[in-house]
C-alpha cells in the first residue's frame, strides 16, 4: 500500500516533467518527410498519415490570427504530401486550390491541382478551381476557360456550373468574377467548418464591390474619384465606413481600385 | 489421411487461440481504436466520414497483422514447447495434415475475429454517417467497405501462411516472428520501390541494386494488391476479374507456402 502511495508523487513528477519538456503550444508544425520516404515507411496505412496532415492544416487554417511565412511553407508542403500519400483524397486539392493562392502560393496550388486531375478525372471540382486559378491569379483567361469547360464537360458536374461559369465570364471586375467563384465554391462545401471562411471571404469581397461601384458613382457626378471612403460617407453614397470581415480597414489604391490593409487574411487583434 | 482429423485439429487450435490472452489484448485494442475513431474523425475537417472510413479500415487491418504475425508463431512455438506436438502426431496424423489443421485453424480465428471487427466497423460508420454535422453526407460504398475487409482477410491468410512456413523451421518463435515482418514489409514496398525505379530518380539508381529490388518484386508475395482500402472509402471501380485474379494470385501464394513449410517440416528433426 506505501509503495502503491509513493508512485503518486512520482507520477506527478513525470507529469509536470513532461510538460515542462515539450509544452503544448499548438504552434508545433510535424516534420515533413521526403514523399519517397513517406510511401515507404507508412506501409499500408498511407492514408492515415494523408488525414493528419490534412487535420493540421485544417487547425492552422482554422487558429486565430494570420498564418505566418513558415506556416504557409509547411502547409504547401504537407498539402502536396498528403496528396501524395492518398491522391484520390479531394480535400488536400481544396486546400491548394482554395487557400494556397490567396496566401502567395499560386504556383505551388496549381502543381498539386494539376496532379490532382490525374487521379480525380471524374471530378469537376478539380478543374473549376484550377480554371480559376488562370482566371482570377494568372490573368489567363484562355487557360481557364480551357478548364472551365472541363469542369463544365464532367459528368458530375452540378446542374448550375455552365450557367456560373457563363456568369464568371460576363462579369467585368475581378471582384465580381470572385464572388461568382465562391458562391458556386460555397455551394458544394458539406463542413461549416469549410463553409465559414469561405463565407467570410465572399463578405469581404462582396463589400469591396460594393465600395467600387459607389465610387465609380461619385467619379461620375463630381467628375473626381474619392480619396478615401469618408468621401462616400460624406456624399451620402454610404451611410458609415464598412468594417473588413478579417479585422482591416478598406482604402483606395492609387488607381483607384478598392483594397484592405488586411489583405485578405486574419488580422490579428490586440 | 482423413480430413477429419485435420478439422479437429484446427477446431481445437481455433478454442486455444480464443483463450490466448494475446487475442483477448489485440481484440480490445481494435473496439477501443475503432471507438476512437469517432472522436479522431471529429477533429478533422472536411469530408470526416472518409477519415472514420480510414480508421475503420485501418483498425481491421491492424487487427488482422497482429493477430497473423503474433497468434500464427505463437501457437505453434507451443506446441513445440509444450511438447503437445507429440500428442498430435502420435495420433493416426502425419506431419502434413498438422500444418493443414493448424493453419485451418489459425484461419478460422483470424476470420472471425476480422468478421467481428468488420460487423463493428460498418455499424461505427452507419451511426457517424447518421450523426455527422456535414450538409450533404457523401455515399458511401458499404459493398466495398466489405470487400476490403474480405482482402484484408486473405493478407492476413497469407502472412498467416508465412509465419506457418518459417514456424517450420526456424529455431526460435521471435525468429520466425522477425521473418514473417521482413517478408511483409518488403511485401508492402515492392510495387512502391519498382515504381520509384521506374520514375527518374531510379536512372541514377546502380543496376545492381535495381536488380535486386526487381528480383524481390517477383519472389516476395507483393501485398500492396490486396489492399483495397483507398478504392472501397474512395467508391473507385473496383473489376470483378481483377478481384479475382488477385484473389487466386494469394490463394496460390499460400498453398504454395503451405506445401513448402509441409516439407520442410517433415524434415525436421524433433528433439
Amino acid at each position: 500500500m506505501k509503495k502503491g502511495i509513493l508512485t503518486l508523487p512520482l507520477l506527478l513528477l513525470t507529469h509536470w516533467l513532461h510538460l515542462v519538456l515539450s509544452p503544448v503550444t499548438g504552434g508545433y508544425l510535424p516534420p515533413l518527410p521526403k514523399k519517397e520516404v513517406a510511401l515507404l515507411s507508412t506501409v499500408e496505412f498511407k492514408a492515415l498519415l494523408s488525414d493528419y496532415y490534412i487535420a493540421k492544416v485544417a487547425q492552422i487554417y482554422g487558429g486565430p490570427g494570420p498564418s505566418t511565412p513558415a506556416q504557409v511553407k509547411w502547409m504547401t508542403g504537407a498539402l502536396a504530401l498528403s496528396a501524395k500519400l492518398d491522391p484520390h483524397y479531394l480535400e488536400p486539392y481544396y486546400f491548394a486550390g482554395n487557400v494556397l493562392p490567396w496566401k502567395g502560393e499560386l504556383d505551388q496550388a496549381i502543381s498539386i491541382l494539376k496532379k490532382g486531375l490525374e487521379h480525380r478525372y471524374w471530378d469537376w471540382r478539380i478543374p473549376f478551381y484550377l480554371g480559376f486559378l488562370y482566371f482570377y491569379f494568372k490573368r489567363e483567361p484562355v487557360e481557364g476557360a480551357r478548364y472551365l469547360s472541363m469542369a463544365t464537360q464532367s459528368p458530375e458536374a452540378p446542374p448550375y456550373l455552365p450557367l456560373l461559369v457563363a456568369r464568371l465570364y460576363s462579369e467585368k471586375g475581378r471582384f465580381s468574377a470572385a464572388i461568382v467563384y465562391l458562391r458556386g465554391l460555397h455551394r458544394t462545401l458539406r463542413d461549416p467548418m469549410l463553409r465559414g471562411p469561405v463565407k467570410k471571404r465572399l463578405d469581404a469581397l462582396t463589400i469591396m464591390e460594393r465600395i467600387e461601384r459607389l465610387a465609380n458613382e461619385y467619379q461620375r457626378k463630381y467628375r473626381a474619384f474619392p480619396h478615401t471612403l469618408q468621401d462616400l460617407v460624406r456624399a451620402g453614397f454610404l451611410t458609415h465606413v464598412p468594417e473588413d470581415p478579417y479585422g482591416g480597414r478598406f482604402f483606395f489604391k492609387p488607381d483607384g481600385t478598392v483594397w484592405t490593409t488586411s489583405n485578405l487574411r486574419e488580422v490579428e487583434k490586440g | 489421411m482423413k480430413p477429419r482429423a485435420e478439422i479437429a485439429l484446427a477446431w481445437v487450435t481455433l478454442k486455444e487461440g480464443m483463450r490466448e490472452r494475446a487475442f483477448m489484448g489485440i481484440m480490445t485494442f481494435a473496439l477501443l481504436l475503432l471507438i476512437a475513431s469517432g472522436v479522431i474523425a471529429d477533429l478533422s475537417i472536411g469530408n470526416i466520414l472518409k477519415v472514420t472510413q480510414d480508421l475503420g479500415l485501418s483498425a481491421v487491418s491492424f487487427t488482422g497483422l497482429l493477430l497473423a504475425f503474433f497468434m500464427g508463431t505463437h501457437l505453434i512455438a507451443k506446441d513445440l514447447d509444450k511438447r503437445s506436438i507429440y500428442m498430435v502426431l502420435s495420433k493416426p496424423m502425419g506431419r502434413g495434415s498438422y500444418i493443414a489443421g493448424k493453419y485451418g485453424g489459425l484461419v478460422a480465428l483470424v476470420g472471425l475475429s476480422l468478421a467481428f471487427i468488420t460487423l463493428f466497423m460498418l455499424v461505427a460508420t452507419f451511426y457517424f454517417y447518421k450523426t455527422s454535422r456535414l450538409y450533404f453526407p457523401p455515399q458511401i460504398a458499404w459493398g466495398k467497405l466489405v470487400l476490403a475487409s474480405i482482402f484484408i482477410f486473405l493478407e492476413a491468410s497469407l502472412i498467416l501462411a508465412l509465419s506457418v512456413f518459417f514456424s517450420s523451421f526456424a529455431s526460435s518463435p521471435l525468429l520466425a516472428l522477425f521473418l514473417t515482418l521482413a517478408v511483409y514489409l518488403v511485401g508492402e514496398s515492392t510495387h512502391q520501390v519498382s515504381e520509384i525505379l521506374h520514375s527518374p530518380l531510379g536512372q541514377r539508381t546502380s543496376p545492381v541494386l535495381k536488380a535486386l529490388a526487381m528480383g524481390a518484386f517477383y519472389i516476395f508475395p507483393d501485398l500492396s494488391l490486396l489492399d483495397l482500402k483507398a478504392a472501397a472509402v474512395h467508391n473507385l471501380p473496383l473489376p470483378p476479374l481483377r478481384l479475382m485474379k488477385t484473389a487466386l494470385y494469394a490463394i496460390c501464394y499460400i498453398l504454395a507456402l503451405l506445401i513448402l513449410a509441409t516439407f520442410i517440416f517433415k524434415k525436421r528433426e524433433m528433439k
